[in-house]
């Protein structure tokens, strides 16, 4: 926690920003791009929400409180911003949001960055069934391992909730499977 | 013995168990998304983040130049049409009516005018009703356009 409050003091130095800023970049870009890569599907977007992720948090280091860890707070801003590049997509596609999603998924078969078979397009057929929250938890801890008191501190939902509802998201997307 | 469990952690410990089991059981089928980035992108991901705060500093400085630019070459105008008028003027006396117009001209292209401060000098007869769009949104369409616009949500919520 010191090395953190450390790296924010840096970051909100004029004189120390531009390279405390490339140091945490290079901390949290992986991570934070399969984060949003999970939501939006497609590299470009991920790209995209990414860079823009990125300088809103170098944008609004100052009203960073510290009340969570730096990693819950940018992950938060990556989450939001990846949601709504979802949402302005299916807007100018003139899509629902659950039609545009299968859409980004019909477009992987196509996508040079996407490897999977045809059993790995059907888990995203599947996770797009699932409520858009239960989606993310789903992503979170089933792709990048990420414990329940950080996702509890990213999503703002009790540790118990976020269990129950990655239960539900696993059984439902066995169920999924199967049928299909 | 001394140790003791949380409570109600038995009871809760078969649906853990078949939890696991059913987690573990859908990972032997697909351990990973199967997306996969560009050869160097991470690498050169830095470039590109400092190239856009860059450009998004410069354009805010180009688009302040710009409009104090063009406030300067209306000002410049307004001086050269005053001075036109003085001396394209036959009569040697300058009329009050020369100097009231390019004045004016002047002001309202410097002065920071809005509707309201224009208004109380429009008559009646420069107003045209039918450039008045009058439209009536039903109680019914307000809320449809509610419910089918999830993103309203991001309006009313942090």
């Amino acid at each position: 926690m010191d090395s953190e409050f450390e790296l924010v003091n840096r970051l909100r130095s004029e004189p120390t920003k531009e390279l405390a800023f490339k140091e945490l970049i290079s901390l949290y870009k992986e991570r934070l791009y399969w984060h949003i890569r999970n939501i939006v599907r497609s590299h470009d977007d991920a790209d995209d929400v990414l860079q823009n992720t990125f300088i809103k948090v170098f944008r609004n280091i100052h009203s960073f409180k510290g009340e969570s860890k730096l990693f819950s707070w940018m992950y938060r801003i990556a989450t939001n911003e990846a949601l709504t590049q979802l949402n302005q997509n299916a807007k100018r596609n003139l899509l629902s949001l659950e039609d545009y999603q299968q859409q980004t998924i019909d477009n992987l078969k196509a996508d040079v960055y996407f490897e999977g078979n045809e059993i790995q397009l059907k888990l995203q057929r599947a996770i797009a069934t699932l409520p858009h929250k239960q989606q993310l938890v789903f992503n979170m801890k089933y792709f990048q391992d990420i414990k329940y008191s950080e996702m509890s501190e990213i999503l703002e939902t009790s540790e118990g909730a976020l269990k129950a509802s990655y239960h539900i998201a696993v059984r439902k997307i066995e169920k999924f499977l199967t049928k299909n | 013995m001394g140790f003791k469990t949380p409570d109600h952690y038995f009871g809760s410990l078969d649906a853990a168990i078949f939890s696991r089991m059913e987690e573990a059981n859908l990972s032997s089928k697909i351990d990973c998304s199967g997306f996969k980035v560009p050869d160097g992108y991470f690498e050169n991901l830095d470039g590109k983040i400092f190239g856009s705060i860059e450009k998004e500093e410069t354009s805010k400085i180009a688009s302040l130049f710009s409009w104090k630019k063009a406030a300067y070459l209306t000002g410049i105008a307004a001086s050269v049409i005053l001075i036109f008028n003085i001396l394209s003027n036959t009569s040697d006396e300058l009329t009050f009516e020369d100097l009231e117009t390019a004045s004016i001209e002047s002001y309202l292209m410097n002065e920071d005018l809005n509707a309201y401060d224009i208004a109380p000098y429009l008559g009646s007869n420069e107003i045209n009703p039918d450039d008045f769009v009058k439209t009536t949104i039903k109680t019914s369409d307000i809320e449809d356009y509610l419910l089918q616009n999830s993103d309203v949500e991001s309006l009313i919520t942090d």
